[in-house]
């Protein structure tokens, strides 16, 4: 109560609105799900299996976020250098590897520690005894820096090596885990050979030195394009992960993508108002085929947890996976939203704009939904049909607000300033989520 | 045509202050059907800040703004549908290509017949090869033409252009001439911020300037 009245006097000073209670409601769910998450985990039995068939999942698994770290450690250099470092450091007559390695070094002995820790984790959560998790922590460290070493000898590469092998790595890795799925829901079980285990760990180590190699010889060839096209995209990242919205990195992509798009032919819309606007929507979805191949990995997802998540948890992760998934449907909704002088050019009223173009993401948040629906037990439908509410107030609330001030509402609540409009910004994209998904648990 | 009867646009003792310095300073015009009005005045002398409280982006700190003698509310659908403005914060769907821009302006303000109309505009603003790239692709004066394009291709009775010439070539001005000739004749009102004397001389029939200190 005394931090309570702490942020009220700070707040006095302006005369804003700030909804209090939403907002103590929504820390108190905020902290609530760490908490519930835990207890779930902790209380779920794991059944101790003897067949090779889930740990091939768990490997199919590792693959696929391995092929997904690999891509975005790709797109963000993983060797990188501001334009300025480029000009004053790089562009001299110095040696860029001895400028560049430290660096390198620090990046790759952080991803190995990182492996190793997502590796103890994970040994962690099944329960594997301790033998087995110091196998497996190795391996982890050893993927780690495999993966960065490996990205950057790609970053020497040219564009379409390095596309094939994303392609490539994406492939191996939904085929992995498509397989694994297949044969555990058939219920094969075959015998794991007693020297996988062991052969795991000196695999990863020899990998991470190969590609230790490949990477260093690398460096010294990285030029200025290689070196700086990542910064865009790094900056939004950051920011995308200290504000907690993913439309700032969604943005960054965008552009991208908007870059490279070539469009052959343009549709001619039809007559009527909401007609040419729902059909221009159509137009924007059919032209984004990454929004379809997120969707389609979103709706991937809850098949194949439902392997190993507790039913219970099946429609949270539904929910979790439908925000990316339904986010790029939302796109004219946010444009909408955002641009007044769009609104005072395609006439009507603001909400009837913004209704209109809500549209596509409720399509999109139904059809996901309705499609994940024969993953979940028909016990937990209920909890699965609060996925769509959850989404579209997300989407809804993040496209609505208002541009970002940085002023001077601040609250000291004793471990330093908060601001308290951007905690606000936060949380109220946040919120929603949180909601649902706790009422998705109690339901 | 037009000239009697009451004005399509009135303004009267429109006052905007920032903080200590009053930019508009109880400015009192009108504006009538087929008549057009150009905001003249130097640099930082309250032109884009005149237009844009006849737009109703910002709001002056005293006088009055009527269309066809009722309040102007930007909100309105009613005063949507007769204003076409073009200034700096022109904004487009980055997703959508220049003749899917203006076709879709074309659809939801009912224009019969409107892919010929797009047709013809493109052709007319020499936008006719660019009509499927994506705004974000197009020259900073390409893009003004489709600014300029996607205030002509829907119907309107005010148009308000802020410096309409900027970025343009000689030819696209002579164009802009024409074109805003063309919308006197039909009837249509125009009051545009400009610091381009041919243009002002050629479609001007007042002027106004918001930077003279006036009663
Ligand atoms: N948001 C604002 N806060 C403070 N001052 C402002 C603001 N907007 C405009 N001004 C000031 O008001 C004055 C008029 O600006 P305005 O943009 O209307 O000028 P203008 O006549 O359009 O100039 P230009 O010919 O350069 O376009 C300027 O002195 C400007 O600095
Ligand atoms: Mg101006």
């Amino acid at each position: 109560m005394k931090l309570l009245a702490q942020v009220r006097r700070v707040g006095r000073g302006r005369r804003e609105r700030t909804d209090w209670w939403t907002l103590l409601l929504a820390i108190f769910v905020l902290a609530g799900l760490p908490v519930q998450l835990i207890i779930g985990l902790t209380t779920q039995r794991i059944p101790a299996s003897p067949s090779a068939v889930p740990v091939a999942l768990a490997v199919g698994a590792v693959v696929l976020f391995a092929a997904m770290v690999l891509a975005v450690a790709m797109t963000l250099g993983p060797v990188r250098a501001s334009p300025a470092e480029y000009t004053w450091v790089l562009g001299g007559p110095v040696n860029r590897r001895s400028e560049l390695a430290p660096r390198w070094i620090r990046t790759l002995i952080g991803t190995s520690l990182l492996g190793a820790a997502v590796g103890a984790i994970a040994a962690m959560l099944s329960r594997t005894e301790l033998a087995g998790l110091g196998v497996i922590v190795v391996i982890g460290a050893g993927l780690g820096a495999a993966l960065a070493a490996a990205a950057t000898g790609l970053q020497g590469c040219s564009a379409r090596v390095r596309r094939s092998v994303q392609a490539g790595a994406a492939a191996a890795g939904f085929g992995w885990v498509g397989v694994a799925a297949v044969l555990t829901r058939i219920g094969v079980t075959l015998p794991l050979p007693w020297w996988a285990a062991v052969a795991g760990a000196p695999l990863a180590c020899l990998l991470a030195v190969l590609t230790t190699v490949w990477g260093w010889r690398t460096i010294d060839t990285l030029d200025r394009i290689a070196l700086t096209a990542g910064n865009a995209l790094f900056t939004a990242t950051g920011s995308a992960v200290l504000f907690m919205d993913p439309a700032l990195l969604g943005d960054v992509l965008a552009q991208r993508r908007f870059s490279q798009l070539r469009i052959r032919r343009s549709r001619s819309l039809p007559a009527g108002r909401t007609r040419a606007l729902l059909a221009a929507e159509w137009v924007r979805a059919a032209r984004n085929r990454r929004a379809g191949a997120v969707f389609l990995v979103a709706l991937l997802v809850p098949y194949v947890a439902a392997l190993v998540v507790p039913a219970r948890w099946l429609p949270g992760v539904v929910l979790l996976c439908a925000v990316p998934a339904v986010s790029p449907f939302g796109a004219g909704l946010r444009r909408v939203c955002q641009s007044a002088a769009l609104r005072r050019m395609l006439g009507g009223t603001d909400a009837a704009l913004r209704l209109i173009h809500l549209a596509a993401p409720a399509v999109a948040a139904l059809s996901l939904t309705l499609a994940a629906a024969p993953a979940v037990p028909a016990g937990r439908w209920a909890a699965l049909a609060l996925t769509p509410i959850g989404v579209l107030s997300n989407l809804w609330l993040r496209a609505t607000a208002r541009p970002l001030e940085f002023d001077s509402l601040v609250a000291d609540l004793g471990f330093g300033p908060v601001p308290v409009r951007l905690t606000w910004f936060v949380i109220r994209g946040i919120a929603p989520l949180a909601i649902v998904l706790t009422l998705q648990l109690a339901v | 045509m037009g000239g009697h009867g009451q004005p399509l646009l009135q303004v009267s003792g429109l006052r905007r202050r920032f903080g200590e310095h009053e930019v508009l300073h109880g400015l009192t015009f009108d504006v009538r059907a087929g008549q057009a009005v150009a905001v003249v005045g130097p640099n930082g002398s309250g032109k884009s800040t005149l237009l844009q409280c006849v737009m109703g982006i910002q709001p002056p700190d005293s006088g009055s703004v009527t269309l066809r003698g009722a309040p102007l509310v930007e909100s309105d659908p009613a005063v949507r549908a007769e204003l076409a403005a073009v200034d700096d914060s022109v904004d487009f769907f980055p997703d959508l290509s220049v003749a899917e821009h203006l076709g879709l302006l074309a659809a939801v303000h009912d224009v019969p017949d409107a892919d010929a109309v797009v047709r013809a505009l493109l052709e007319e603003v020499g936008l006719t090869e660019q009509r499927n790239q994506l705004p974000g692709t197009l020259s900073s004066g390409q893009r003004r033409r489709l600014a300029l394009a996607s205030a002509f291709v829907r119907p309107r009775s005010l148009l308000l252009l802020d410096e309409p010439e900027q970025r343009l070539d000689g030819q696209g001005v002579d164009w802009l001439i024409g074109r805003l000739l063309d919308e006197k004749a039909a009837g249509g009102a125009v009051l545009f911020a400009s610091h381009h004397a041919g243009l002002i001389d050629a479609v001007a029939d007042a002027r106004c300037e918001p930077g003279r200190q006036s009663g």
